[in-house]
């Protein structure tokens, strides 16, 4: 009993407490929270429809996105139509008025003046016919009260805007908007008339106004209006925005992507952004002139000539492309330092200025045409215009570029300071002098040039690739060959940043890399002779003499007759004991060559190494014969008749005097392509 | 004896039996379904569309929502003055059409339905059919030919399209899925979103490789009729919450005799979420309108997770009428008030148990009910947040009209009309069509809160600040638990499908009535006394139901708490009482007591209806003009003006009302008291029962009480022998002390001098007011020795644990005994 003392008093202190009611609330309470989270879970608000009962397969449950999509504005169109008009129309578009519409309607009595909708009809009939000045003299004779109540008022404005009439026009379309302001034409009319006659802020105001009370279309239209009006008062960004907002509307129309692409390039936005959506217009319309010429000119403004090319590319056959179209392409051409190229395209034009009519624009364009054609033709003296301030940019940077060729480096630079001011040609100037600075050997100059340029226009290859070799003439390879990899980044196929990133990686000794990128380049490019060139020193370097042969037999296929490749070859197979090979390859090299004095000295060798004393001497003889001088022959011969037995025992190759056989057999011929490669790999 | 004893069921199972029968009948009536208890999301999509026709007729037209598998529209409403409306239903959508005049400027739509998410499961080996007969599609009994065809915006045959097909054609282009999977894998992954707003046709799509919704889709449907897969474009709503004018387009496929969903736009392969929403099918617009007439519209979608028994009425008839959401919609109210409506009594079920039985305390006993309410409307964090800034509001503006000493009730009203006044200036700053809900806002109960402010200013006056926290939190706990009913998917619909349930609530409500155990909260304050003996224990809810509304009548209840009254009462058998040198019940009597206290020095005011000796202004001395009061603070005539206006306004009154100041000398306290606790007037309890006296304390200021005989304040009680008048133990805040904490006197073995004088008034005094549970409060005067203070109709039950034992025992004996 004294145990359960404790627990009995508990138990009355629960009895007399509000525990045992808590206890059953607590209990009713997690029951409904039970059945709730139960009913809750059950609801998934979804279910499953079988196509097929032989699938038992379980999806996983459905994950509702957070955020979605959702910006399809809700189309709206009209429904409003003039039935009276639409049956005329109807009429007209299934050609059952065999005559003069306006005389058949005139025959029924149209227009009625008992029936308002014929007005309407007729006039909208004679604005279709182009007939202005009809329903001019015809309104004009009526009050604005009669035609607002006959529904012709906007036919009057519209036809005195036709008739170019545009303050008349404009207080006409006012009356109407007075009279609805939710008039839609009326509106996009009178802000279209207005951007006509350059009152942009008041344009702005009605094209605002439009897009309040238009929707599809003409919203487009008119928020394109916004943006065009902002861009000729030079509010760019304004333009920008409005010409996007107008592409959300009417996403399909080439020319506002165009337009988007001009003003996103004259406000400096980044050169991918104004790319791309000068691509958007053309991908709407491969055949889009406008776009593709103002991408390119936009390329060669920032510096990008081959994308410019690739641009002008699909009209790249063609031989009736526009005169813009060629003449772009040969600007770039000349960028790029392919007169031969540029001259050739220009072909296309050699008759521009004959069939050019005499108006201004045709003179223009004959003017540069013919001064472009002369600076590829490196007719420099053409370019001789004292009065060079008042030449148009175009001539005046091709003057330029003309006295730095004639070594006026200083006038050049002058000119190019003048034209560094010219948005169009700032850029092209720029490099035009970095490229002065550097014939100059001014390289800090020129290296300053090129580091400016670039932090502006990072996206040109040509940039990158000139400024790497300027820097790797300043013995800066590592520096080059960072350059050239930002070139090849943009231009990954260019055959030109290939070969010479391959140079700097041999001058890196870094050889393997370099011979990864030259085979690469030849699987590129198989016909490459300069690819194969440098394939071939890298080869030999590596000492894979087996490919090195291989490479040079491609160039003899290439150009059979080209005797450094013939020597060069022979040696490789002296070396490789290929003596046979190499005789018939030094015969064919004396066949068009026959007073070469390397091919009879190495003949010479070969015999003996063959142990032929005799063919050797007779060999050496005939070296002799043609240069009596030519040392290593003489050393040679005197070596055989001192030793008198055909073969050197001494172990050391007469031919190659105390030189280690790889080094001195290929000296001559290596060292003498080398320094021209190197020079002039572009 | 026993069978003189009469048993009757109590009423509260006399209620219960009654709810029982009632819901069996109902059941048997009605078979429980538990799908109308099964939540659902309720959509209201509401369509405003206006127009400003000039000189012109309107026309215009769209599509509207309709029912089918897996959306069910459950009520629409259309207001469109001066319109006329006409709707075609066919294959295509249902189509509303509005004409009106040049006088009509708006229709407002608005739908209420449910969306199911739906899925289909495509076979890998369905092979895609080579001819497609005439009539197939049984759905709507129409050929299939448009669905392969070409249109101008949708190119099927062309070299472009072709092209792209021989870059994406999976290995085998036969079969079902894998072109499907094709197609949405180019459409969903390559083609990118963008937000363009116009008609994109396929190929601009294509070529520009980035569309919105309805180029993404029309390229699908290209690739798919290309493939021979019919296929058509269908237009809708996203169904997220907020003000919007996109739609939204995305693809069917048909496949097996069924269309299937693609979304290639948000990544729906074969399936469509819950929250779209189709409203027509084809390349079609969804807004008509004639010109010039300034069209514009926006959707507003608002959702609620509300028990279908609130608005599924497809019930048989019987079913219907029983249904009590029915019954109240019929009246205009909307499914959400609907449940407000039916959860009121079980959230004041709740917050009773939360009183009675927990005891917990809440600022006002309905007010966090109501608050629960709005915030059902408005969210709970916004609700809650709502709720306290007002009070946070209104606490302030009664701080600061408390300090320019503005009346009570014009400080109510005050501090009413400010917050009214900053809530209209709210809805300034708030788009309020995108918060509508905020109009339940307005109901918000801004009077109750007011009064919780000046509660709350109250106690943060007397520095009570356990009581404030504790309140608080009771408040927001009973806030919490409100909503969190309202809340309930099973409770509104329980409550809904069978009202009678009510009636259970009411039989609950009475047994808590009825049930006069110890509250949860009385268990800590108890703890000892219960462990000793839980059965002699006075609770709260006892001693109200047991004593006080069994023997303490009424009138004798207000005679108590009118303190003048009991004095005169008092007096009439000669019970000693302090003097009342004046009385004021009306402002025109002011004057005369100012003039009595013209020449006084030593005085208190005190209000006639006050209790804890709130509004009892002690003036001990007087410095010139000035009067000094007993914190040393200085009081010049208008200030106690001030104060007694404030008395006779009731601002200190306990039930509210205008009340009477009058005026006593101050007492001088006995020296054997005076010694033991020098910081205020101590008094002494006692209790009788039905007169017999049960128990006695003597309560002693301390600085800690600021001078009051207050406990819960920190005053020291010190129990009494009723026989020998002797102290036995002390204790001050439940813990039991043997010396005065200020000054160390010994409390305990202190003989009470007057003892027998005193316990004669106490009985006494129950001849005088008969209360059968009564509180008898005595003070001794050093010149006139014992005077009765007043007497309590409700004394309160800490002189249990003064004592560490319960009386109930001697109580229920003394008074069963009479």
């Amino acid at each position: 009993m004294n145990y359960l003392h404790p627990l009995m008093r508990l138990s009355t202190i629960f009895s007399k407490t509000g525990v045992p009611l808590v206890v059953i609330a607590s209990i009713f309470t997690l029951c409904i929270v039970l059945v709730e989270f139960s009913l809750t879970q059950g609801n998934n608000n979804s279910k499953t429809i079988l196509l097929s009962v032989s699938q038992e397969e379980e999806y996983e449950s459905n994950h509702d996105q957070i955020s979605d999509f959702q910006f399809n504005t809700s189309e709206t169109s009209e429904t409003s139509k003039n039935p009276y008009m639409g049956l005329i129309i109807d009429g007209i578009n299934h050609q059952q008025f065999n005559e003069n519409i306006l005389t058949t309607l005139t025959s029924l009595g149209i227009p009625d003046d008992n029936l308002a909708a014929s007005y309407v009809t007729y006039f909208y009939l004679l604005i279709k016919n182009k007939s202005y000045g009809s329903v001019i003299d015809l309104l004009k004779k009526t009050n604005a009260d009669q035609r607002l109540r006959t529904g012709t008022q906007f036919y009057y404005a519209l036809a005195l805007s036709r008739k170019s009439l545009y303050e008349e026009s404009l207080v006409q379309y006012k009356v109407l908007i007075d009279n609805n302001k939710n008039h839609q034409s009326a509106t996009l009319n009178s802000a279209i008339l207005l951007q006509k006659i350059q009152r942009y802020e008041e344009a702005i105001q009605h094209f605002s106004q439009a897009v309040e009370i238009t929707s599809g279309m003409r919203k487009a239209k008119s928020l394109a209006g916004i943006a065009h009006c902002n861009k000729l008062l030079g509010n760019f960004s304004e333009a920008i925005t409005f010409y996007q907002k107008s592409i959300q509307y009417r996403p399909a129309d080439k020319v506002t992507w165009r337009l988007l692409a001009d003003v996103m390039a004259s406000s400096g936005e980044p050169f991918e952004t104004v790319i791309n959506t000068y691509n958007k217009s053309i991908s709407l319309d491969n055949n889009y002139t406008n776009a593709i010429e103002n991408k390119a000119q936009y390329q060669l403004q920032q510096l990008d000539f081959y994308g410019a090319l690739e641009t002008l590319t699909p009209d790249n056959t063609n031989n009736e492309a526009s005169f813009e179209t060629q003449m772009l392409r040969a600007w770039s051409y000349l960028e790029l330092g392919k007169t031969s190229k540029g001259l050739r395209t220009l072909k296309h034009l050699k008759n521009y200025a004959d069939i050019s009519n005499n108006s201004m624009k045709g003179n223009n364009n004959a003017q540069k045409l013919n001064h472009l054609r002369d600076f590829l033709s490196k007719d420099y003296q053409q370019f001789n215009n004292k009065k060079w301030n008042t030449l148009p940019p175009e001539i005046l940077y091709l003057q330029a570029l003309s006295n730095s060729k004639r070594h006026k480096s200083s006038l050049a630079i002058q000119q190019l300071n003048v034209l560094e001011q010219q948005p169009a040609l700032s850029a092209r100037a720029s490099i035009a002098k970095a490229r002065i600075y550097k014939t100059k050997k001014r390289y800090d100059d020129a290296i300053n040039t090129y580091r400016t340029l670039l932090s502006h226009h990072s996206h040109s290859s040509t940039l990158w690739y000139e400024s790497s070799k300027l820097q790797f003439k300043q013995h800066n390879a590592q520096r080059a060959l960072t350059q050239i990899q930002r070139a090849l980044d943009i231009q990954p196929n260019n055959k030109w940043y290939q070969l010479i990133q391959s140079d700097y990686l041999m001058a890196l000794k870094d050889h393997d890399k370099a011979l990864a990128v030259l085979l690469s380049t030849h699987d590129q490019y198989p016909r490459s002779i300069k690819t194969l060139r440098r394939l071939t020193d890298a080869l030999i370097v590596t000492n894979k003499l087996s490919l090195a042969e291989d490479a040079l037999d491609k160039i003899r296929e290439i150009n059979p007759d080209d005797i450094t490749t013939l020597m060069l070859l022979a040696k490789t197979q002296y070396r490789l004991e290929r003596y046979t090979y190499a005789e018939e390859t030094l015969h064919n090299l004396l066949q068009i060559q026959q007073n070469n004095l390397d091919a009879r000295f190495l003949l010479a060798n070969i015999s003996l190494e063959q142990g032929d004393i005799k063919k050797s001497l007779a060999h050496l003889r005939q070296l002799l014969k043609l240069e009596q001088k030519y040392q290593p022959a003489l050393t040679l011969r005197d070596k055989i008749i001192k030793n008198n037995r055909p073969n050197n025992k001494s172990g050391q190759d007469p031919l190659f005097m105390d030189k280690p056989i790889h080094e001195a057999a290929f000296q001559l011929p290596v060292r003498h392509r080398s320094t021209r490669t190197h020079v002039q790999a572009s | 004896m026993a069978g003189n004893r009469s048993y009757s069921l109590p009423p509260w199972l006399l209620l219960l039996t009654l709810t029982i029968g009632l819901l069996i009948s109902h059941l048997l009536l009605v078979p429980f379904n538990s799908q109308s208890l099964i939540p659902k999301n309720i959509t209201q999509v509401a369509l405003n569309m206006t127009f400003e026709p000039e000189d012109t007729d309107v026309r215009l037209n769209t599509f509207l929502p309709k029912s089918n598998h897996r959306q069910t529209l459950i009520n629409e409403t259309n207001l469109a003055p001066n319109m006329e409306f006409h709707e075609q239903d066919n294959a295509l959508g249902r189509l509303g059409n509005w004409a009106g005049t040049d006088q009509s400027r708006s229709v407002h739509y608005q739908a209420h339905l449910t969306t199911t998410a739906t899925r289909y499961e495509i076979p890998s080996d369905l092979l895609i059919p080579e001819s497609y007969d005439k009539g197939y599609d049984k759905s709507y009994d129409a050929s299939l030919a448009p669905y392969l065809s070409a249109t101008d915006a949708i190119q099927v045959k062309h070299p472009e399209i072709e092209q792209l097909w021989k870059n994406i054609a999976p290995k085998s282009d036969k079969h079902v899925l894998d072109v499907l999977s094709a197609i949405y894998d180019y459409t969903y992954n390559e083609i990118t979103t963008v937000p363009f707003k116009g008609v994109t046709d396929s190929l601009t799509a294509l070529r520009l490789g980035e569309a919105s919704c309805n180029g993404k889709s029309r390229l699908f449907i290209s690739l798919t009729r290309l493939n021979n897969l019919p296929s058509r474009l269908v237009g809708g709503l996203i169904l997220n919450t907020g003000t919007k004018k996109t739609s939204h387009q995305w693809v069917e496929v048909f496949i097996n005799n069924y269309w299937v969903p693609f979304g290639p736009t948000n990544g729906y392969f074969a399936e469509l979420p819950a929250h779209y929403l189709e409203l027509y099918r084809g390349d079609l617009s969804l807004f008509k309108h004639n010109r010039n007439i300034n069209f514009d519209y926006a959707f507003t979608i608002s959702q609620d997770t509300i028990s279908p028994a609130l608005y599924q009425h497809q019930a048989p008839t019987v079913a219907k009428n029983i249904n009590a959401a029915v019954l109240l919609q019929n009246l205009g109210l909307t499914p959400k008030t609907t449940s407000i409506f039916l959860l009121f009594p079980l959230c004041t079920l709740l917050i009773t148990f939360l009183r009675n039985v927990v005891g917990l305390k809440t600022f006002g006993i309905f007010m966090p009910m109501l608050v629960a309410a709005a915030c059902f409307s408005i969210g709970l964090t916004l609700g809650l947040l709502s709720f306290l800034s007002v009070l946070l509001l209104a606490f302030i503006f009664h701080a600061l009209l408390d300090k320019l000493h503005i009346l009570k009730v014009a400080r109510l009203a005050s501090i009413i009309t400010i917050i009214t006044l900053m809530f209209i200036i709210a809805l300034y700053f708030i788009d309020i069509k995108h918060h509508e809900q905020f109009g339940m806002l307005t109901l918000f109960p801004v009077v109750i809160i007011s009064f919780v402010a000046e509660r709350l200013h109250q106690l943060s006056a007397e520095n009570n600040w356990p009581d404030m926290i504790s309140i608080s939190i009771g408040t927001v706990f009973t806030i919490i638990t409100c909503f969190l009913i309202f809340n309930s998917i099973v409770l509104q619909g329980i409550f809904a499908l069978y009202p009678e349930l009510l009636l259970l609530v009411l039989s609950i409500q009475m047994y808590i009535g009825s049930w006069s155990g110890i509250r949860l909260s009385e268990i800590i304050r108890f703890k000892n006394l219960l462990l000793l003996d839980a059965s002699a224990v006075v609770g709260i809810n006892s001693r109200n139901r047991d004593f006080v509304y069994k023997h303490n009548k009424k009138h004798l209840l207000t005679l108590a708490a009118d303190k003048l009254a009991a004095k005169i009462a008092l007096q009439k058998l000669n019970i000693p009482v302090p003097d009342t040198l004046a009385s004021c019940s009306e402002h025109r009597e002011m004057e005369q007591m100012m003039l009595t206290i013209q020449d006084l020095s030593r005085f208190v005011i005190k209000p006639n209806k006050g209790s804890q000796g709130n509004g009892i202004l002690v003036i001990i001395d007087k410095d010139g003009d000035l009067y000094v009061s007993a914190s040393g603070k200085k009081w010049n005539v208008i200030a106690i003006r001030q104060h007694i206006n404030e008395i006779l306004s009731g601002i200190y009154s306990q039930d509210g009302d205008t009340d009477t100041a009058y005026i006593e000398p101050l007492i001088q306290q006995h020296t054997s008291l005076q010694c033991l606790a020098p910081y205020g007037l101590s008094d002494i309890r006692i209790i009788a029962g039905k007169g017999k006296l049960i128990s006695a304390m003597l309560r002693m200021p301390t600085k800690r009480s600021s001078g009051k005989a207050n406990l819960h304040q920190g005053a020291v009680g010190v129990a009494i022998d009723l026989e020998t008048g002797i102290t036995t133990r002390c204790s001050i805040k439940g813990q039991s002390i043997t010396h005065h904490p200020d000054n160390g006197a010994s409390l305990v073995g202190v003989s009470i001098p007057f003892w027998n004088e005193i316990t004669t008034m106490a009985e006494d005094s129950y001849r005088a007011i008969p209360l059968g549970y009564l509180g008898v409060d005595v003070c001794l005067d050093k010149d006139k020795g014992p005077l009765i203070l007043e007497v309590n109709g409700r004394p309160g039950l800490e002189i249990q644990n003064v004592h560490n034992r319960g009386f109930g025992n001697e109580l229920s004996s003394s008074i069963n005994a009479s």
